[in-house]
């Protein structure tokens, strides 16, 4: 899976977890950038991503993570 | 000794300066015996503890760092995670029960410590090698009585740039403004508060429902003024040699909900939680949907009231606050998928007075109402003290007679004004940037630093300077 095809499926599951139909995802974004992305809607959206992409993620791999380029690597790893 | 001692202000001063003469080499060593120096005169026995937790936790990192299979790495974080909360249930437990004294800041650096072991586990790059900087880690003693509770990586760099470099007069100065604030605040405001707090509560009953209700109220307003005092002098301290701390209070009283009050106050434990049980917790119960998240949050908010202390009342206080949490979510995540359904979901809306003012206004007090009623709790020791005072505010017991028109002056003057000084200081000090360049445009620094000081010398109080949250 090509990264601007995760992207164009994140855009949606972000939009919607956060809230924000205007949100464009970049590789660069951070949880600094999103008003209200916080503890609580973080799980929210690994819960729709994995659901979304078919993959099951670890706490360890949840956490490490630190931006949206990392997630999509991430999901370029676990995806089915 | 305390921070509100001034002998530690005497003692600290040529501490301070014979560290920036040290070469960068010794200040790690000199501030490491500085702060097991500073320990012991707390306790020597419990010093003892503080090095053995910190040389098992730093042999614990190497060796997770040092696996090459995750099954090991994940026994030795287990084997260290395990001592470490022992350590906490063993002495919270004989704190409750036995009435043994808690060794200082046990809290606070076990805390420190599983950050450090799990924040390894999950990358071996965030392996501290150097003994004297892990060592000083958990006991710099700025951060060691009550937090705020630093995270490894942050504390590291930061010493290791302080090793590098000369004073930085800018730091130091802001150093001291933090600390000279956070005195005002504990003993102008924190402990005139506690006085007036302590007179009612003598007798409770005695006093009208008025009285007691306000006085209620200001329970979460002298906390604040006593911790955030306090977090203020140990950012402040800290800074004095080169390390900035994380912050424990971002105006917890503009919160509009339960839900942000808690993103607000304390930060440093409510991260930590947040971070290390608030998310794995969240994550492994995914499967069960809200019910999962909800069990998720409970676990949270219990761990956070009985962190305090393993009895009745701070169980409650952790349930209360589990349950205001948990509606607050259940409410916001509908009417958040009631506007999706609508079609109105970030759309601009035209900002009226109500949404400007009213519901900020509101929600705000709303907040402060639950998170005081909760308080009864987290204030009063005993089971049976707090249930004689929710029975008056209740109106299921009498008050009595004693209105505000009946307290003299001199006792109802001084802690109106400690409540609206903390509760201002508690919004985030609207307006103050403004003061403070009228203010700058009249008098120098150094004329505002001497009023400060005169006023913290003439206007202190005779209590205790104890700090609430030492206890803990």
């Amino acid at each position: 899976m090509e990264a601007n095809e995760i992207v164009s499926r994140l855009t949606p599951i972000f939009r919607d977890v956060f809230n924000d139909d205007a949100l464009v995802v970049d590789e660069g974004m951070t949880a600094a950038d999103v008003p209200s992305w916080d503890s609580l809607s973080n799980i929210n959206m690994i819960i729709a991503v994995e659901k979304a992409f078919s993959a099951k993620f670890s706490i360890k791999d949840v956490r490490n993570l630190k931006n949206v380029g990392e997630l999509i690597e991430l999901i370029k790893r676990k995806a089915a | 000794m305390s921070f509100t001692s001034p002998l530690f202000y005497l003692a600290l001063a040529p501490a301070v300066t014979v560290f920036y003469l040290l070469p960068g080499r010794w200040r790690a060593i000199y501030l490491l015996a500085l702060s097991y120096a500073f320990y012991a005169l707390s306790s020597r026995i419990y010093l003892v503890l503080l090095v053995l937790a910190s040389a098992a936790v730093y042999a614990l990192g190497l060796a997770i760092a040092k696996s090459a299979s995750e099954r090991a790495k994940q026994a030795y974080m287990a084997i260290g995670v395990a001592a470490v909360v022992a350590v906490i249930v063993v002495f919270k437990a004989a704190g409750a029960w036995r009435g043994v004294l808690l060794p200082l800041g046990v809290s606070f650096y076990s805390f420190k410590l599983l950050s450090y072991l799990i924040e390894v586990y999950w990358d071996d790059e965030a392996v501290e090698r150097d003994p004297i900087v892990f060592f000083l880690f958990p006991a710099f003693f700025p951060q060691i009585v009550s937090g705020p509770i630093q995270r490894p990586e942050p504390f590291f760099g930061q010493m290791r740039n302080v090793t590098a470099r000369t004073i930085d007069v800018e730091q130091v100065e802001a150093g001291l403004r933090l600390i000279l604030a956070g005195l005002m605040m504990k003993l102008l405001v924190g402990d005139r508060l506690a006085d007036f707090i302590a007179l009612i509560d003598q007798s409770h009953s005695d006093y009208s429902y008025s009285v007691l209700l306000i006085t209620v109220g200001s329970y979460l307003l002298q906390l604040f003024a006593d911790f955030s005092g306090y977090t203020n002098i140990a950012l402040g301290v800290g800074r004095l040699f080169g390390i900035e701390g994380p912050p424990n209070f971002n105006a917890p009283f503009s919160a509009i909900n339960i839900q942000e009050f808690w993103r607000r106050w304390h930060m440093s434990l409510t991260l930590w939680l947040t971070d290390y049980l608030f998310t794995p917790l969240s994550l492994t119960l995914r499967d069960y949907g809200q019910a999962g998240l909800i069990g998720a949050i409970f676990i949270n908010m219990i761990v956070i009231g009985i962190w305090h202390g393993f009895t009745l009342n701070y169980l409650v206080f952790g349930i209360l606050q589990a349950i205001f949490l948990s509606v607050t979510v259940l409410i916001l995540g509908a009417r958040t998928r009631w506007k999706r359904a609508a079609g109105k979901t970030n759309q601009v809306q035209p900002a009226t007075w109500a949404s400007r003012y009213a519901v900020p206004f509101l929600g705000a007090g709303l907040t402060f109402a639950l998170v005081s009623f909760a308080m009864i709790f987290f204030h009063f020791r005993t089971w049976d003290q707090s249930m004689s005072v929710l029975a008056q505010i209740l109106g299921l017991s009498p008050s009595g007679r004693i209105g505000w028109s009946d307290l003299p002056a001199y006792l109802s003057v001084p802690a109106w004004t400690c409540m609206a000084v903390a509760l201002y200081v508690g919004a985030g000090r609207p307006g103050s940037r403004a003061l403070a360049q009228s203010v700058n445009a009249m008098a120098p620094h150094w004329l505002q630093y001497g009023v400060c000081l005169f006023l913290l010398t003439v206007l202190s109080t005779t209590g205790s300077g104890r700090f609430i949250y030492g206890q803990f």
